[in-house]
């Protein structure tokens, strides 16, 4: 029942690839219309955070290199999948709301809102890489086929916020306090999840539960990618872990919105 | 002409707005149900059924509250009934809100596009109809400046054409087109008439009931929910005029009287006893010019009374029963379009005063002013006002006002020492409403122009 109902909305958004392109083409657009720098503002936001990280954890707290790479590429290579995971989930819950006026007045397919979001913030999560990538090139990191891998944690990335963007977005219609709840969660997340701390540092024990943790299979991954060259296959109850616990995400979110979206106009 | 083929079919429908004390009870009903309900219930439409076929152009009338969006919104799709099914068949554009989805920071062509991509256009499709619809928004160079700096009119311009360009099968239009200038109005209505033409069903909500009689084949009256009548647009305004200026009190009683009417759901154009040989249900062709007697059958209507009497603070004078006489002096306020009558009322004086002037006014719906008189006592030859007196004024006029309602201005102004001042003065103290046959030619406000006589030359 739910998967069949998955994949009609699935089709429905396929159908809907050209509004969502141009929607998101849009999106980008809108953060910069009328700046005079414009899409360079892209390029300078996450330079500004890594250089605060990087002043922060090296100059300061003096932080020792991982292993063989420098603090602050180890550290870009984790922030990189969690900034477009927070983002993509935030600008997503707000997305039904802010754009009411669709939603009510046309006939508008509201379910692409947070696949729009995705898209666009696959623009800025491309300038983060850019941005790594000339990290690696400037200390000296070798760049091998290995690399590619990331296109799979990336999918694997977007599955998972997708779904949690679904959830959060339809719910935050009916009751706005999702918004707060979820950049608290998103908060502590940051600092929960081994983005700039090693999970080495933990107990064993500990670090069994912090793997429960999907997105931390996903900073990993970027880091194995980009790092340390470990194909995923190396982790496979992790690997099962994660997709089971995916597909709940990506089935219920999608199930919700569905379940929610007749009732977007009466109370928007 | 096509075979009629039914476009909307709605049955048994009802939208109930379910009202939360809190919103998270709404999100634990849905997923949850439980015995319990937690929602106070408002029937925003009730059990209606209708249909209605290609080609046909319905007007909807109602109203605040009524229901009217509502419908248009299930029609549309974007809600849903809760009970009841809706089969809609074609390519629907809807204008409820025009210019929704427009981002006041880009600019007109790039609005132009997104919208184009909502409404279902691919960027190619949009291409080959971007001139067209700049053309008929006729905006000039604005289109590449941002919509934040158009003017209201240019940015309904714009959005209206957008929609417009999807050649919808079926447009449904919800009083967008009340703004807009004339011209553009014209232009709007223009356009209605070729998508008409082409066979296009067209449904549209509007206060301006002589749209509906103009444009419409066919109406539908709400109220509270509820469809009370349908039918010939003229019967249907009518009725519906009529319980709008009808006082509260009344108004329950007229809903019961249209409730019991025979034929309530396809009224005929003439209001006699309904013949035997009509079959019910079926969509009435318009008919040939009435007699006058078409409408009501009175001429005097008693609830065609104004609601929102203005008093001005009363400095010596009362203005006593205001009034419309044919020339027999009977009371009306149903006039014939060419006729005589005279607006009478008595004027009580309670100080005595050298020289006063009696005023009156007709203005129309909105306001505009149409005509107006203010006579000097001593050429009306009534003297010097003495404390206590009453006199009663007549002001003939020939009706010469298009079929509409109109409203009434009655002013007694007096003169002393310092200067002019009102002694008495109200404002929309009486109405009446003015039918005419034949009258399709007059397009503005009076009909002072006859037809035109052509001949070779």
């Amino acid at each position: 029942m739910i998967i069949k109902g998955f994949c009609r909305f699935l089709e429905l958004i396929l159908k809907q690839r050209y509004l969502i392109v141009s929607m998101a083409k849009r999106e980008i657009a809108e953060q910069y219309v009328g700046s005079f720098l414009g899409f360079i503002w892209t390029f300078i936001k996450p330079l500004v955070m890594i250089s605060v990280f990087w002043f922060v954890f090296s100059v300061g707290f003096k932080s020792k290199p991982m292993g063989d790479v420098p603090f602050v590429v180890w550290l870009t290579s984790g922030m990189a999948p969690w900034f477009f995971f927070s983002e993509t989930i935030m600008a997503s819950t707000g997305a039904v709301v802010g754009n009411a006026p669709l939603v009510k007045k046309t006939l508008f397919p509201s379910q692409i809102l947070p696949v729009v979001k995705l898209l666009s913030g696959l623009i800025t999560h491309a300038v983060f890489l850019s941005i790594l990538f000339a990290l690696l090139l400037l200390q000296g990191i070798s760049i091998g086929f290995h690399v590619v891998q990331f296109v799979y944690y990336l999918f694997c990335l977007s599955v998972l916020t997708l779904g949690f963007s679904w959830f959060c977005a339809s719910l935050n219609v009916f009751v706005r306090d999702v918004g707060q709840v979820v950049a608290l969660v998103l908060q502590v997340g940051f600092w929960g999840t081994p983005i700039f701390w090693d999970i080495n540092m933990m107990s064993p024990e500990l670090q069994q539960w912090l793997k429960l943790n999907p997105v931390y299979y996903i900073v990993q991954g970027y880091r194995e990618s980009f790092i340390y060259y470990v194909p995923f296959w190396h982790h496979k109850m992790y690997t099962v872990y994660f997709w089971a616990f995916t597909g709940v995400v990506i089935l219920c979110g999608a199930y919700v919105f569905r379940k929610l979206k007749p009732q977007f106009a009466d109370v928007l | 002409m096509k075979k009629e083929k039914t476009v909307i079919k709605i049955d048994n429908l009802t939208k109930e707005y379910r009202l939360y004390d809190k919103p998270i009870y709404r999100i634990v009903e849905t997923f949850f149900s439980s015995g319990k309900t937690y929602y106070q219930s408002f029937m925003a439409l009730d059990n209606i059924s209708l249909e209605i076929q290609r080609g046909e152009t319905i007007g909807i009338v109602g109203r605040n509250g009524s229901g009217k969006s509502t419908l248009l919104q299930i029609i549309c799709g974007i809600i849903k009934p809760t009970k009841g099914s809706i089969v809609v068949d074609g390519r629907i554009s809807a204008l409820l809100e025009l210019g929704a989805g427009f981002n006041p920071e880009f600019t007109g062509r790039q609005n132009v596009y997104l919208n184009g991509s909502i409404l279902g256009l691919t960027q190619q499709e949009i291409d080959s109809r971007i001139d067209d619809i700049l053309s008929f928004a006729s905006i000039g160079d604005f289109i590449d400046q941002p919509v934040k700096s158009y003017s209201s009119g240019m940015f309904v311009r714009l959005a209206f054409s957008v929609a417009i360009s999807i050649e919808p099968e079926i447009l449904i239009v919800d009083e967008a087109l009340s703004v807009g200038d004339e011209a553009f109005q014209r232009k709007c209505f223009a356009k209605i008439n070729q998508i008409q033409e082409k066979g296009g069903t067209i449904l549209f909500v509007s206060h301006s009931t002589t749209s509906i009689v103009e444009l419409c084949s066919r109406a539908f009256m709400l109220d509270r929910g509820e469809l009370l009548i349908a039918g010939e647009p003229k019967q249907v305004v009518s009725r519906y005029q009529k319980m709008v200026y009808a006082p509260d009190d009344k108004v329950e009683a007229m809903k019961n009287e249209m409730r019991l009417l025979e034929n309530r759901f396809a009224l005929p154009l003439e209001d006699e006893e309904p013949r035997r040989e009509r079959v019910g249900g079926k969509r009435q062709e318009r008919q040939a010019p009435q007699s006058p007697s078409a409408e009501v059958s009175e001429h005097y209507d008693p609830h065609l009374v104004p609601v929102s009497i203005i008093e001005y603070e009363r400095k010596g004078g009362t203005i006593l029963n205001p009034r419309l006489e044919d020339e027999h002096g009977n009371l009306v306020n149903i006039l014939e379009n060419g006729k005589s009558y005279s607006y009478v009322y008595e004027v009580k004086f309670d100080r005595g005063i050298d020289k006063v002037k009696f005023g009156m006014l007709i203005k129309t719906i909105k306001g505009v002013e149409i005509c107006g008189c203010s006579a000097d006592s001593a050429k009306a030859g009534c003297g010097t006002i003495a404390e206590g007196r009453v006199v009663k004024v007549t002001f003939p006029f020939q009706c010469l006002f298009y079929p509409d309602v109109y409203f009434l201005n009655a002013g007694v102004l007096g003169e002393d020492s310092d200067g002019e001042f009102y002694l008495d003065r109200q404002i929309d103290i009486a109405m009446f409403r003015v039918r005419g046959d034949n009258l399709k030619h007059c397009t503005a406000l009076t009909t002072l122009v006859g037809f035109p006589e052509v001949t070779d030359e």
